[in-house]
Formats: structure tokens, C-alpha cells, sequence
């Protein structure tokens, strides 16, 4: 979900610490001021927020569940009008908020950076929270020599970080709570090692739900996907292969979600990325990652199939089918469209 | 007892008394034909082009008064027939672009110009024998003028040498700081300087045909850039300025300029007209890369291809990110 024409308005940083070893939270330590960047850092921290949200990245659009005063969308909502001075008091309690949320010791301590500006075009509201984790590293001096640092964060490699980023109405036509649109960037939310580890972000902290119409989306990929290798213009072994690959992006592949840009770089050809990308756009399948729910496709997934001239058709499992099944099209001398399948394996059964 | 003045004495005091005027009139002529240059051959700018600086020369005393009374050139009026009491210079690279700087000169107002020397003539009449070549011209104003606080009466006569850089090479050798008049050139001298002369205009035969050749090669890159300027004249509203790097970018970018990219280019600035805000920040931030009418294409490529354009950009991915981060792309 790429943020275009992104304008970042204001920072304010706060920092949250783990537990204490008695499990109580401790007291955050509070800014008393926007972050005062100049337009190098301030460029470096837009550019941090574009590469979690860019077309490729791991992002999930998300479902608001928490919508009251107190919750951090009802707070958001409140604090992208408010005066520099009330931004900085009111995103004190964002930090609060997330020192509660992370329940235990294991989860580490960091920086909560809120900030808000417009996104978009036209231009949207829009206000985000990021969970900055302090790593460290070293700074070199003039002489040559360096000075070790633990309180780096937002080094471009890292992924050191979280953010949910909520997008409202425009400018000057505010929308309620309930409509603004959530989106998290978090590596753990879509990583293949998905567990209780990221919820507390996501869910306990922002108040958010992985959508409950993944299952649907997850069917529109699916068939958006396949109405696009029917339709590409490339030759009919290429296809097979794309279908194959379909089948088992969805079916083998470990990851939790579903997302348009990671499947077109994983496994289409460079060539045809970029018409990909814009069918799907085009059909309004999400960019952002979408939680593979595959209850509604999964009648689909357990057979793949092929058809030929005069009702004749192979089927079987996708996997036996990618494993066991050469197909080759070729054009006879006389230019006639055949196929040459080459099965790994007797007849067992014809009637 | 007061005697009367030498000649020479008589000649000094004038120059003493007039060589303000003669500066002011050749700084004049230098600057006024500069001018007129820098309109001619836009978007090259002087500096590139005139291969010296121009600065206005007055002969030294010494040169004056043996030119007046001792090389036997028997001149009625001395201080009048000396026409090259003040002179300026202009070296170009190649002889169509001396051809340039005659046209200025033959084109401004205000002034009376005889052109004492042309190659081409001398060549004419004389196709065998190669030796100094340039074009010389006698300017003066038709009418006395002010120039600051100085007074320069009219016909006061500035000499002005228009020559490659090869023509300049070869008077630089055969300048008379050393030898002339007091030693004779001998055969082997003169025979050597031809055969350089002859060398150096076969040389600048090549320049030329180079120059054309490079010319044709860049004709399309140079109409993309065309083309692309308009756009961004439209759109952005300010007049791009082409370096080094726009070269570059298309360089990257030739291929992607097909088909109808100047209407792709109008219709992604119309649905996205924050782009022409962020070339007008970019511009004000003093980053070059926006004052480029390619940065256009590379806006193209991004929208068209996400991060990957980052693959066609010939800069470092971090001179790319301003440009993608627009778009809400990241090469991180």
C-alpha cells in the first residue's frame, strides 16, 4: 500500500521499557517536545515509512476493533487535531498504552514514535505509531577511532521496527473513527513463524483484528491470478508453470499471508511484474499483505486441472501434477497446436 | 632651455592621454560580443565555448614605438595607421565555430568593421602555402560613447582576432615575443611551420566530422530532451536546466522514451500533480536532479514499476529514494 505524496507533520518520541522483573510496568520517560529533525533526518525517517508500506512490503491491511476515547484509534482521531503542545501531551499516552500491552518480559523495551501529516491524493489525515526497538552499533569519530552506541534505531536494514498507521477523510471533511483504515507493518505479523509474539502489537496495543474477509480476498487473488496467466501473453508450457507456481505459493508455502507484489517477485518473470501488479490494481486486489485464509479457496486447491480438445482432461493433485507431469506444447510442421505430456508413471486404472 | 619634443616623446603623451579610452572601447567590444555569443549558441554557455578568456590588451609602449618609427612601415600618420593599439581574442574549437563569432560580429550595431584578415580568402588565393591563419577585424563605433566615467570618441579602432584553438597553437609558436624581427627566419624554420600549419588544418578537417558525427548521434537523445522539456515547462512551470546528468539518466532512459511517453508523462502529472510540488521542493533544495527534464521518465519507470525501477536508475539508490519515497516507494 504504497503512501504517496506523504507529508510527515509532526514526530514525538517516548520511551517504553520491558517489565520489570516484579512484572510491573515501568513509567515511561516522556518528551517534552516535537522531535526537531532537520531535512536529511527527516527525509531518512519518511523514507523508513515508505519501505514498510511500498508496493513489495509486508504490510497488512487491518480491522478496527477498538474504536472508543481510550483506545489508540479514538485517541489518533483526537490527536491529529490537536496543537503542537496537546500532540505532545496526548501521545504520552500512547506510550502508557503500549508499555500495558506488553505483558511480558520477554517483550523488549523501545522507542513510540507517534506521528501524524497527510498521505495521499487528494491529501487524507492520516496519524501512526511505531515501535522502535534500540539495537546497537558504532559511531566513528575523526580521529579514527569509534565509540560503541546501544541506543540506535531505525537503521535502514534493521526492520528494527513496527508501525500501525491509520489514514482518515480528507483535509477538511472528517470521517468517524470507525471508517478510518488501518494498516501494520510488523515482521512478526507476517513472518512464517506467526505466533502470540506479534499480537500484542497489533491486537492488544492498536486494538486491531486481522480482517475476517481474508478468506474472500484470498479466493479474488486466486482467481484475479489466474484470470491474468489465461490471459498473459506468453507461450502454454510458460503458463502451466505460472499455475503450478499459483498452486503452491497458496498451498506449500509457509508464510501466513498472501500478498500481489511478493508473489509477482517470487515467482513471475521480470517482464511481466509490472502488467501483473496493475491487473491486480485494477481488479482492487489489496497490495498489502492479506492473511492466507484459504477456507474459501480450498475446494480449488485440491485439484489442479487441465483441459484439451474434445472433453479430454488430466486432473490431479497440484503437486503430483508439478512433480510427475511434463507438459510440452509444440507446433506440428503442419501448424497444428499439440501437446506432449510425459507422465512418471504406468496406467493404474482405465476403464 | 625647452626643446621641442622627440616624435616619439609626442606619440607617448597622446597614448598616455587616450589609453583609457582604447581599454574601455576594447572591454566594450570583448563583453558587447560575448553577449551576443551566449544568445547564439544557448544552451552552451561562454565559458565552454571561448576557449580563452577575452580580455581587452593594449600594446606595450616599447611595441608602439618601434612599430611607429622603426620596422620601415613608413606610415604617414603613425598614432592613426597603427590600428592595433588595443586588441581582443577569441578562440574557439573549431572553424565552423569561428564562423559563429564572425557572424556576431558582423551582425552589431553601432560599430564600422573591416575585416583585415579571413583564412578562407588568403587560402583562395594562395591553395599551396600553409601559415598564420585567422580572421582580423578593425572595429570602431560609428558615434563617441561614455562608458563609465571614460569618453571614447568615435572610430577610435579596437583589433579583434577570431581563431581555433589549433590557429592559436601555431601563433603561440611562431609568436614574435623571440624571434622577429632580429633573426631571420631560416628554410628549415619556415618549412617546419608550414608542414605543422597543414597538419593542424588537416586536424581541425577531423574535429569537424568528429563533432558532426557526435552531433547525429545524440540527435535523438537531444530531441527526447526536447520533448521532454516541454512537458516539464508545462507542468512544472519553470524552464528545466539540462547538466551532465540529464545525459546520464537517458542514457538509462532512451529506451523507455517510445511510443507516447510525452502523453503518459501528462497524463501521470494529471492524476498526480503532488509530483510537480516535489520537483518544485527538490529545485529549491538545490538538487540537481530536478532540475532535469528526464527526472520525468524516472517518475514513469517508478510509477509504472514500483521499487524496481531502482534497477534502470544509473545514480546510487539513495539519490533514487527522494524520487521513489513520491511515489511511496523505497529502495530500502
Amino acid at each position: 500500500m504504497p503512501l504517496e505524496n506523504l507529508t510527515i507533520r509532526r514526530v514525538c518520541l517516548h520511551e517504553v521499557y520491558k517489565r520489570g522483573d516484579d512484572g510491573n510496568v515501568r513509567t515511561p520517560t516522556y518528551s517534552n517536545g516535537l522531535l526537531a529533525l532537520n531535512d536529511k533526518g527527516l527525509s531518512a525517517f519518511q523514507s523508513r515509512v515508505h519501505s514498510a508500506f511500498k508496493r513489495d512490503a509486508k504490510c497488512m491491511e487491518m480491522a478496527l476493533r477498538l474504536t472508543d476515547a481510550t483506545s489508540i484509534a479514538g485517541r489518533g482521531v483526537a490527536i491529529v487535531d490537536a496543537d503542537d503542545e496537546d500532540f505532545v501531551q496526548q501521545s504520552r499516552s500512547f506510550a502508557d498504552l503500549l508499555a500495558e500491552a506488553q505483558v511480558s518480559r520477554q517483550i523488549p523495551g523501545g522507542l513510540t514514535v507517534v506521528f501524524d501529516g497527510t498521505v495521499g491524493y487528494p491529501e487524507r489525515h492520516f496519524f501512526g505509531i511505531m515501535k522502535a526497538e534500540l539495537h546497537e552499533g558504532f559511531m566513528k569519530q575523526n580521529n579514527m577511532q569509534a565509540t560503541f552506541v546501544d541506543s540506535l534505531f531505525l537503521s535502514p536494514k534493521t526492520k528494527l521496527y513496527k508501525i500501525g498507521l491509520f489514514i482518515g477523510g480528507e483535509a477538511d471533511s472528517p470521517i468517524p473513527v470507525e471508517d478510518w483504515k488501518p494498516t501494520v507493518y510488523d515482521y512478526q505479523l507476517t513472518s512464517s513463524h506467526r505466533d502470540g509474539a506479534a499480537a500484542y502489537f497489533h491486537s492488544a496495543y492498536l486494538g486491531l483484528d486481522v480482517p475476517q474477509n481474508s478468506a474472500q480476498q484470498v479466493k479474488k487473488f486466486f482467481d484475479t491470478t489466474k484470470a491474468y496467466i489465461k490471459s498473459a501473453q506468453i507461450p502454454q508450457s510458460d503458463k502451466v508453470d505460472l499455475y503450478n507456481s499459483l498452486y503452491s505459493y497458496l498451498k506449500t508455502e509457509q508464510a501466513p499471508t498472501v500478498q500481489v507484489g511478493h508473489f509477482a517477485d517470487t515467482y513471475l518473470p521480470p517482464a511481466l511484474r509490472g502488467t501483473y501488479v496493475d491487473h491486480m490494481r485494477r481488479e482492487r486486489v489489496p497490495d498489502a499483505a492479506i492473511a492466507k485464509d484459504l477456507s474459501e479457496v480450498g475446494g480449488s486447491l485440491r485439484m489442479r486441472r487441465l483441459k484439451f480438445p474434445s472433453k479430454i482432461m488430466l486432473s490431479g493433485p497440484p503437486e503430483a501434477i508439478n512433480d510427475l507431469v511434463d507438459i510440452e506444447a509444440f507446433d506440428t510442421p503442419d501448424g497444428k497446436h499439440w501437446t506432449r505430456l510425459t507422465i512418471r508413471g504406468a496406467i493404474e486404472a482405465q476403464e | 632651455m625647452n626643446r621641442a619634443p622627440t616624435k616619439e616623446q609626442a606619440f607617448l603623451k597622446r597614448w598616455e592621454a587616450e589609453r583609457a579610452a582604447y581599454l574601455a572601447w576594447g572591454q566594450h567590444v570583448s563583453d558587447r560580443i560575448t553577449d551576443a555569443l551566449r544568445k547564439s549558441i544557448a544552451p552552451l554557455d561562454t565559458d565552454h565555448f571561448l576557449k580563452t578568456a577575452v580580455k581587452p590588451r593594449l600594446k606595450a609602449d616599447k611595441k608602439l614605438i618601434e612599430k611607429a618609427f622603426f620596422r620601415n612601415k613608413n606610415y604617414r600618420d603613425p598614432y592613426e595607421s597603427i590600428e592595433d593599439k588595443v586588441g581582443t581574442r577569441f578562440v574557439v574549437l573549431l572553424g565552423s565555430d569561428v564562423d559563429k563569432v564572425v557572424a556576431a560580429v558582423e551582425a552589431m550595431k553601432g560599430w564600422t568593421h573591416s575585416k583585415d584578415r579571413d583564412y578562407d580568402e588568403e587560402q583562395n588565393k594562395n591553395p599551396v602555402l600553409f601559415e598564420y591563419a585567422a580572421v582580423h577585424f578593425v572595429v570602431r563605433p560609428v558615434e563617441a560613447l561614455t562608458i563609465g566615467d571614460v569618453q571614447i570618441p568615435a572610430g577610435t579602432p579596437c583589433e579583434l582576432q577570431i581563431k581555433t584553438i589549433l590557429q592559436h597553437a601555431y601563433s603561440e609558436l611562431t609568436h614574435d615575443t623571440i624571434y622577429k624581427p632580429q633573426i631571420q627566419a631560416t628554410p628549415s624554420m619556415r618549412r617546419n611551420a608550414a608542414k605543422s600549419m597543414a597538419l593542424l588544418e588537416a586536424t581541425n578537417d577531423y574535429f569537424e566530422k568528429v563533432d558532426i558525427q557526435v552531433k547525429e548521434a545524440l540527435a535523438a537523445v537531444r530531441e527526447i530532451t526536447a520533448n521532454l522539456s516541454a512537458v516539464y515547462r508545462d507542468t512544472v512551470g519553470l524552464e528545466p536546466s539540462p547538466t551532465v546528468l540529464e545525459g546520464l539518466l537517458l542514457g538509462s532512459y532512451e529506451e523507455k522514451a517510445q511510443n507516447n511517453y510525452a502523453e503518459k508523462l501528462r497524463r501521470l502529472l494529471a492524476e498526480k500533480p503532488f509530483l510537480v510540488t516535489k520537483i518544485r521542493e527538490g529545485i529549491a533544495q538545490r538538487n540537481p536532479i530536478f532540475s532535469q527534464p528526464s527526472v520525468l521518465l524516472a517518475y514513469l519507470d517508478i510509477s509504472e514499476r514500483g521499487g524496481r525501477a531502482v534497477e534502470s536508475w544509473p545514480l546510487t539508490p539513495s539519490e533514487m529514494e527522494p524520487l521513489l519515497n513520491h511515489l511511496g516507494e523505497s529502495s530500502n
